[in-house]
């Protein structure tokens, strides 16, 4: 580790500004005596904070791959165009929670800091260049959830879900920390750079570093929700608010696919197939369970959440894929389906917030029917969306999907592919059949539709149109990504 | 000239789902759908006899990443394919704006369900032609499945059927079928892209690359490609045996539409077979081919013997179709010019026939007053098309099909006795079946010509459907004393395919050169 320098401010903040600006009305709120600071400076700090960060991930995005605090943290192009869709993603987030309105009215600072918080704990993970930060920012990006989760009392399953994710996160953290210990003893560092560059042969001949990395996986396992760490997901989400759901669907999941790719992209593991191939299987078996599960799904959040996990198999197929390459083309095909996958997800679960709450109770696959008939251009949006998530070209998750399997085919992972594309198929026929229930006469159950005065109306409008076509124009940011790939390396 | 031919019916598209509810709305229909037609022949005109390479071309670049590109021309493969469709669903777009669907109303198109109607037509429209003008494979997908939601519509879902298996099988089937080919456009962009080719789906990229093949083993990448490409094709098609979709779709929406639902599903993926997998796959072709040929060869006696206990004209037709399609595919699979060249003109004369066939339901449905409607015409017409429909499905000399149906057991007889026989076999009880089903029904005119004379009044006839199904049936008509109509067009059809196999240098139908 070397010393700290100027650079490192500069290069870090925007985590920085995400984090001091933020917490600007909680410091005001204790200056004045733990009077609640009004809502909407609290709102406002928290968006001039998430547009400088935004801002200044783009000006200072180095040429190159650069480090900072003494090697602790990599800024490369990988952290760049992750962090960037992440930022994007976490806008949609901010909108869908400010827009709940007297959940958590008095402690509203500390819980918007927290969702913050929690977010900045992500962007460390995904800059991380050493295990145990690595570690310890996942867990300071879960944590804020527990509060997150709890806090609103007229949830009744609120406290149920955060005991079951305390509970359930206790075990892989366990779990992480005895594997970070077995590394360490193999290895004699926790920096990333060190780990990969030792020997191949360590993977093979020393037990301990195995059994080391296997258990520091397990807890990326359970983060991205892969097999056989994906039981939580379902039980805790169901319990939590959408913004939680959206934000530990995408941005958790993402994070920790990226951090396993960061760990997996290098010398030592291409020359040991066996755990690219435990990969591999982990995301068959993923996508077997979700696909299992989905068609017995009664509420649209369940299915959501199982579109969710099901995706994590198509993530296994992404991290095994870029584990074994280094061709830009790939890489940009993998970015393109995780840029499409933060926009499918981030516009389903903030319409189905809008319209539960708009509706005031969970809304069941049933109570889809006869929506064509009161509200016909949002049951089209609908449709739209669902068929985008179900990979319906020329919507924006066929092409994700498309980039995702021409990478995965082009690096020789043909059987995962044809895999994930047969076991996709329950996810197809739940989409289909919950669309063509939308346009079945009969009473309609949704009594209120997206409502026009909502900001995160506007929002979903705008994530809609990507869905509808940024597809088409695939071909634009692939070139931008190409742009920052090649400057990047 | 394509460019008008594609902009047509998404214009069309576009303004009917903008300016649908205007008064002039039905003219301005009536008048792009007969433009349509005429662009269609114009298309056959100017279509030179002696380029048998790609004419008319557009390229645009799209996705140069992905290697996609806005690729669209006709050569002879396709030409007669574009003109069916623009003949078939100019037909069909007149009629939907004159079918009863609003209880016998005849300003139905004024009616949002009627309006609904003509925007599936023209979305259905506008996918298949672009499916068979396209030679990207992305395209030629995309637009395959977009095609999904207008027969969707047709397929009228109801709560129960939502709720039924047969729909999860009708998905199910469907889904996998995607998946199939996704995979199978995936690995061969990879491929090309490994042969430093650079990614491309286009399939004349395709043409000229020669993809692994190793003899008698199912494993080689050209043989699962073949296999996965071959059940997506046939899935899609509603060929044997997954035609659940069609013949739910077929038989669920009204009449005047099963005819497209019937088009669209069925010779655009025969076509498929000869644009898409023969070429590319031409080692795989030849040696799994046959199992191909069995199962159409099976799908024809089996959907025959269904047609036979079938109550309800309109599912005795549709199932009758599928026969007949089913046959043409184990034609063109057999790879031999002469059946190929039989199965054309099969493919040529039913498809024409679908629309007034369907129509000739509406009229004979059960529901209806069979007499009635024939005596309306001062002669009973009902019967004359039903004759000329008969004889049409039937082994009759003169028929517009008998010479397609000589060329095509030539071919079998040719290749394979045992393919040969049954396909005699199947043939023959499609013959009966309808023979059957014919006299069935004229029996039942004469029966209730009496009794319904007291109700004239009472039903409104539209002459305008059997105006503009007029050509169509002149057309067979005049095929039963000019030998040189359709079997001409057939004939011209198939020699221009040979030479663009020929000009593509693609090894089969080759020898058909010489039947010009």
């Amino acid at each position: 580790m070397g010393a700290i320098e100027v650079k490192d401010f500069f290069l870090t903040s925007p985590l920085l500004t995400l984090i001091l600006v933020s917490g600007l009305p909680v410091g005001a709120k204790a200056l004045n005596g733990f009077k609640e600071v009004s809502p909407a400076i609290v709102r406002f700090f928290s968006f001039v904070s998430l547009s400088v960060a935004l801002f200044l991930t783009f000006i200072m995005r180095p040429e190159g791959v650069s480090y900072a605090f003494g090697g602790s943290l990599i800024f490369d192009e990988y952290s760049f165009i992750i962090g960037a869709t992440l930022l994007f993603s976490f806008y949609v987030i901010l909108v869908q929670f400010f827009e709940i309105g007297g959940a958590a009215e008095k402690f509203f600072s500390e819980h918007t800091f927290l969702l913050h918080l929690s977010f900045v704990g992500l962007l460390i993970a995904l800059l991380a260049n050493h295990l145990l930060l690595l570690f310890a920012a996942l867990e300071l990006a879960i944590m804020p959830l527990y509060f997150c989760i709890g806090i609103n009392k007229k949830n009744e399953f609120g406290k149920e879900a955060t005991l079951k994710l305390f509970i359930l996160n206790s075990l892989p953290v366990v779990f992480g920390l005895l594997g970070l210990s077995f590394i360490y003893g193999a290895t004699g560092s926790l920096v990333f750079s060190d780990i990969l560059q030792t020997d191949a042969q360590l993977l093979l001949d020393n037990k301990l570093f195995l059994l080391g990395l296997l258990l520091f996986l397990s807890n990326f396992l359970f983060k991205s929700t892969l097999f056989p760490f994906h039981f939580w997901s379902h039980d805790v989400l169901k319990g939590s608010p959408n913004y939680v759901v959206s934000l530990v669907s995408i941005c958790v999941k993402v994070v920790a696919v990226y951090a396993i790719v960061r760990i997996f992209n290098s010398e030592l593991f291409s020359e040991n197939s066996s755990v690219i191939n435990l990969f591999q299987w982990l995301g068959v078996i993923t996508f077997f369970v979700s696909s299992f599960f989905i068609s017995s799904q009664k509420d649209i959040k369940s299915a959501l959440i199982c579109f969710s996990q099901a995706h994590s198999g198509f993530f296994a197929l992404a991290i095994v894929t870029l584990s074994s390459t280094e061709n830009v083309n790939v890489l940009i095909k993998v970015f393109i389906y995780t840029i499409s996958y933060v926009v499918l997800f981030s516009a389903a679960f903030l319409f189905l917030d809008i319209l539960e709450r708009e509706n005031r109770k969970s809304l069941l696959v049933d109570d889809l029917q006869g929506y064509f008939r009161n509200f016909p251009y949002q049951a089209f949006l609908w449709s739209v969306l669902i068929l985008g998530l179900a990979g319906f070209p020329p919507l924006l998750g066929f092409w994700g999907l498309l980039h995702l399997y021409l990478g995965g085919v082009s690096e020789g992972f043909l059987w995962v592919t044809i895999w994930s594309g047969v076991l996709s198929l329950p996810l197809i026929m739940f989409a289909v059949q919950s669309i063509l229930k939308i346009y079945l006469p009969g009473q309609c159950r949704i009594e209120n539709g997206l409502s026009r005065k909502l900001k995160s109306t506007n929002v979903l409008l705008v994530l809609l149109c990507m869905i509808a076509f940024m597809g088409l124009f695939s071909e634009k940011i692939s070139q931008a990504l190409a742009a920052v790939l090649i400057i990047g390396s | 000239m394509l460019l008008f031919l594609i902009f047509i019916p998404l214009s069309l598209l576009l303004y009917t789902v903008f300016f649908g509810r205007t008064g002039r709305f039905v003219q301005v229909l009536k008048f792009a759908a007969a433009l349509d037609v005429l662009l269609g022949l114009s298309l056959l005109v100017l279509f030179d006899d002696l380029s048998y390479g790609v004419q008319f071309p557009i390229e645009l670049p799209w996705l140069d990443n992905l290697g996609v590109s806005l690729l669209f021309g006709v050569d002879g493969l396709n030409i007669l394919f574009i003109f069916l469709t623009k003949a078939i669903f100019s037909v069909g777009l007149v009629c939907a704006i004159d079918a009863d669907l609003k209880g016998g109303s005849e300003e139905s198109h004024q009616s949002e369900d009627g309006r609904t109607n003509i925007i599936f037509v023209l979305a259905l429209h506008f996918s298949v032609l672009v499916s068979f003008l396209t030679y990207d494979f992305v395209l030629f997908y995309i637009f395959s499945e977009l095609m999904l939601i207008p027969l969707f519509y047709f397929l009228k879902p109801d709560l129960e059927l939502v709720n039924s298996h047969k729909l999860k099988k009708i998905i199910l089937t469907r889904g996998l079928s995607s998946v199939a080919l996704l995979v199978a456009i995936v690995f061969m962009m990879s491929f090309l892209a490994s042969s430093n080719q650079g990614m491309s789906s286009s399939v004349l990229n395709l043409y000229e690359t020669s993809i692994p093949f190793v003899a008698s083993s199912w494993q080689s990448p050209q043989t699962l490609l073949f296999f996965l490409i071959s059940f997506a094709l046939l899935a899609r098609g509603g060929l044997f045996p997954f035609h659940g979709f069609v013949v739910q779709t077929a038989t669920r929406c009204h009449p005047a539409f099963s005819g497209l639902v019937v088009f669209a599903s069925l010779p655009l993926f025969i076509y498929g077979f000869i644009r898409f997998l023969v070429p590319v796959y031409p080692e795989a072709s030849s040696e799994w081919g046959w199992l191909v040929v069995l199962l159409g060869i099976f799908g024809m006696i089996y959907f025959s013997l269904l047609a036979l206990i079938q109550k309800n004209s309109h599912k005795f037709l549709t199932y009758s179709f599928l026969a007949v399609f089913n046959l043409c595919l184990a034609g063109f699979m057999n790879l031999h010019a002469s059946s190929a060249m039989g199965a054309q003109n099969l493919l040529l004369v039913f498809s024409l026939l679908l629309t007034p066939a369907f129509f000739l339901t509406e009229l004979i449905s059960e529901k209806k007053d069979l007499a009635l409607k024939a005596t309306n015409f001062g002669i009973n017409l009902t019967k004359v098309l039903l004759l000329i429909t008969c004889i049409t499905f039937t082994f009759t000399p003169l028929s517009a099909s008998f010479p397609g149906q000589l060329l095509l057991f030539k071919g079998f007889f040719a290749k394979s006795y045992f393919f040969a026989y049954f396909a005699l076999i199947g043939w023959a009880s499609v013959t009966v079946v309808v023979t059957v089903f014919v006299f069935k029904l004229f029996k039942s005119l004469q029966s209730t010509q009496g009794a319904s004379q007291s109700n004239t009044a009472k039903i409104k006839f539209s002459c305008q459907k059997f105006i503009l199904i007029s050509p169509f049936i002149l057309a067979l008509a005049l095929n039963l004393f000019c030998s040189d109509s359709l079997r001409g067009l057939t004939k011209k059809s198939i020699s221009y395919w040979a030479q663009s196999y020929s000009f593509y240098k693609l090894p089969f139908y080759q020898n058909s050169e010489s039947l010009k």
